[in-house]
């Protein structure tokens, strides 16, 4: 096979490959549609070429020359309108000009055809008229017939059209619309002028069509901006495995070459085979073998995968940080909503009766409610300001070994008074173990605002159950159970929420209080309720804590 | 103010009941009530002019007390009162009948001014 075959081989393969794969992957466009026939166009070319040159005799070198130049006019028509199509161009009227003249060399070419297998030496050939021995093979030899010149005249034409249209869409476009284009100019560029190399023969200019290889790597560069620039919007994931796996088969093919070569080689000038000569170049070639693989897989990373697994792991950790920032001040931005609230309540008490002192410091009535309410309002206000403290920075844990039966019991008898007033019975049942590594004062702070919250909804009286359970030997958990109001359906998801409530006078931050603490210890609170017939809290405490 | 209005104040907050009780006392009839379920059943019997509003309450919010309130008195005029102004808020007050709002802390001159327009 010459090198001229080769290169038709090579073109036809490639062209025919990228065309069925876009057959395959996404037809459904205009643009694809077009991308197709032109493939086929150039495949044709390119298996004519091999043809061609592979060809014994004249007459049927002719053959495929002209079934290869079937390919050849129709290329400059359809890489025009593929470029009319992708680059979004307006004047019709060109692209049908393109169409009309295409069609003229196109039809030529088949008449000559026609010809060639009817009338044989009769005939007037249009376009391809003469072959001569050359490049190891048959080529198109000058003079070329009638219409060869002027359709010549015509790719190039249509080739400078389009080269113009894409540099100046380079320049007006941005971010992956200009990348495709670049890479599409670029593939023209060495498709186009390598592969027009092959026309110079005609006109008496004896080169070798070396170039015709530029056709053959014109679909290796569409290829690339599919896979890496979606061309053609094909969506393509590949597995980075395979990609690595192609390489570095690539890779330890030659390697496997090369030592064998140079071992050859050696053997040919020191005349015998040197075993440790052989065992020095795999040992050589197996030292580097892995910097080699790695640096291939940083650079396949970056120019497929757009970064490595390290610049797409930190890209990863700065979105998590800026969905973090952006909870953060959203839960700040309702924090402040139900704060406003809370604390505006207070304060118009405070600013009308200070308002109004001036006028009405004679009247005891005013002066008794002025007391009262004033005063009581802004204790109101450092309570709340204390809770919101305590709840957004919490104080640091001060563990140590807690025995969970006797805190409740501690809070219980905190609240007895209460327990008479609201003739409220206290059922206990504790579990033997109940120590824990806790915090003593604020694992309290936890049992007095569930005490607390219980106490409200029963004003009526009723039982609450207390309970420790040692789950296993990790946790142990501790139940409050009411028999009050109970909590509706739609509130349990948001009683943990700061400024939630549903008590008259409540903060809405005692449940929250409450939860922080629970979660600091690395334990778990749950609710269960009923709208009407109590509620029951669950706090599950690690035995251990990891600081102590 | 021309004629002495009929206003129930209604907010789960003493401190507030009595701060717009100070501020309009001497112009118009005052009634309290501090739960939404105590205003309706205090519009179902009486019969009020206006009614300010706390929008945040335990219980009943004022929204859905404003609701069933223009049920039962589709005339009484609604002012709400709230600590945190939202166009969300306001835009769902003025959609179940709410003419107006005042703001907490409140402003007595804007309370009085905004009172006696209706």
């Amino acid at each position: 096979m010459n090198l001229f075959a080769l290169s038709g081989l090579l073109t036809g393969f490639t062209s025919l490959s990228i065309g069925l794969f876009v057959f395959l992957k996404q037809r459904k466009t205009i643009l694809n549609k077009i991308w197709i026939i032109f493939t086929l166009s150039v495949a044709t070319w390119g298996f004519g070429c091999y043809e061609m040159a592979s060809a014994t005799n004249q007459t049927i070198a002719f053959l495929w020359y002209r079934l290869a130049h079937i390919g050849v006019t129709l290329i400059p028509v359809f890489i025009y309108h593929f470029v009319f199509v992708f680059l979004n161009l307006k004047k019709k009227a060109i692209l049908k000009i393109v169409y009309l003249v295409g069609g003229v060399f196109f039809i030529a070419n088949l008449i000559d055809l026609f010809n060639s297998y009817f009338l044989s030496n009769k005939a007037h050939y249009l376009m391809i008229a003469h072959m001569k021995w050359m490049f190891d093979s048959f080529y198109m030899d000058t003079p070329p017939g009638p219409l060869y010149s002027f359709f010549v005249a015509f790719f190039f034409i249509i080739v400078s059209m389009i080269f113009y249209e894409l540099f100046h869409a380079l320049k007006q476009n941005k971010g992956p619309k200009k990348a495709q284009i670049k890479y599409f100019f670029l593939a023209n560029i060495i498709g186009f002028i390598g592969g027009g190399t092959c026309f110079l023969p005609v006109f008496g200019i004896n080169i070798y069509p070396i170039g015709n290889f530029a056709a053959a790597a014109y679909p290796i560069i569409i290829a690339y901006a599919i896979l890496a620039h979606h061309l053609l919007e094909i969506n393509i994931i590949i597995k980075k495995t395979l990609i690595y796996s192609i390489i570095i088969s690539i890779i330890t093919t030659l390697y496997f070459i090369t030592v064998y070569l140079l071992e050859k080689v050696f053997s040919i000038i020191a005349g015998y085979h040197s075993v440790p000569l052989a065992i020095t170049i795999i040992a050589f070639f197996s030292i580097i073998f892995i910097p080699l693989k790695n640096k291939i897989q940083k650079i396949t990373d970056k120019y497929f995968f757009h970064g490595t697994i390290d610049q797409i792991d930190e890209e990863n950790i700065k979105l998590r940080e800026e969905i973090q920032k952006s909870e953060k001040l959203k839960a700040v931005a309702a924090l402040a909503a139900g704060m406003a609230h809370e604390i505006k309540n207070p304060l118009t008490s405070i600013k009308t009766f200070t308002e109004y002192l001036p006028q009405k410091y004679n009247d005891p009535d005013f002066i008794k409610k002025f007391n009262d309410i004033v005063g009581g309002e802004v204790d109101r206000i450092n309570y709340i300001v204390r809770q919101l403290l305590e709840f957004s920075r919490p104080s640091e844990l001060h563990l140590k070994k807690t025995d969970t039966n006797k805190l409740l019991d501690e809070t219980l008898s905190l609240l007895s008074n209460d327990f008479l007033k609201y003739s409220i019975k206290i059922a206990k049942d504790y579990s033997k173990i109940s120590t824990i590594t806790a915090d003593p004062t604020q694992i309290k702070q936890v049992f007095l605002n569930l005490f607390l919250n219980a106490i409200d909804s029963m004003k009526n009286g009723g039982p609450i159950t207390v309970s420790t359970k040692q789950d296993n030997n990790d946790t142990i958990s501790v139940e409050i159970a009411d028999a009050g109001k109970g909590i509706a359906k739609e509130d349990i998801d948001h009683i943990f929420d700061p400024f939630f409530s549903q008590k008259e006078g409540g903060t809405g931050l005692g449940l929250s209080v409450v939860h922080g603490i629970v979660e600091k210890h690395g334990g778990k609170i749950n609710v269960k309720s009923t709208s009407g017939e109590g509620a029951s809290f669950t706090i599950s405490l690690p035995v251990k804590q990891q600081t102590v | 103010m021309d004629k002495r209005k009929k206003i129930l104040v209604c907010d789960d907050e003493e401190g507030v009941r009595e701060s717009l009780n100070l501020i309009l006392e001497k112009h118009c009839d005052l009634d309290f009530a501090s739960s939404g379920d105590e205003a309706i059943e205090k519009v179902k019997d009486g019969n009020f002019d206006v009614l300010i509003l706390d929008i945040k309450m335990p219980a009943k919010d004022g929204l859905e007390t404003l609701e069933e309130i223009k049920k039962i008195s589709p005339d009484i005029k609604v002012i709400i009162a709230t600590g945190y102004q939202s166009v969300e808020m306001a835009s769902k007050a003025v959609k179940l009948g709410a003419i107006d709002y005042i703001t907490k802390p409140f402003e007595s001159d804007e309370v009085l001014e905004k009172v006696s327009r209706i």
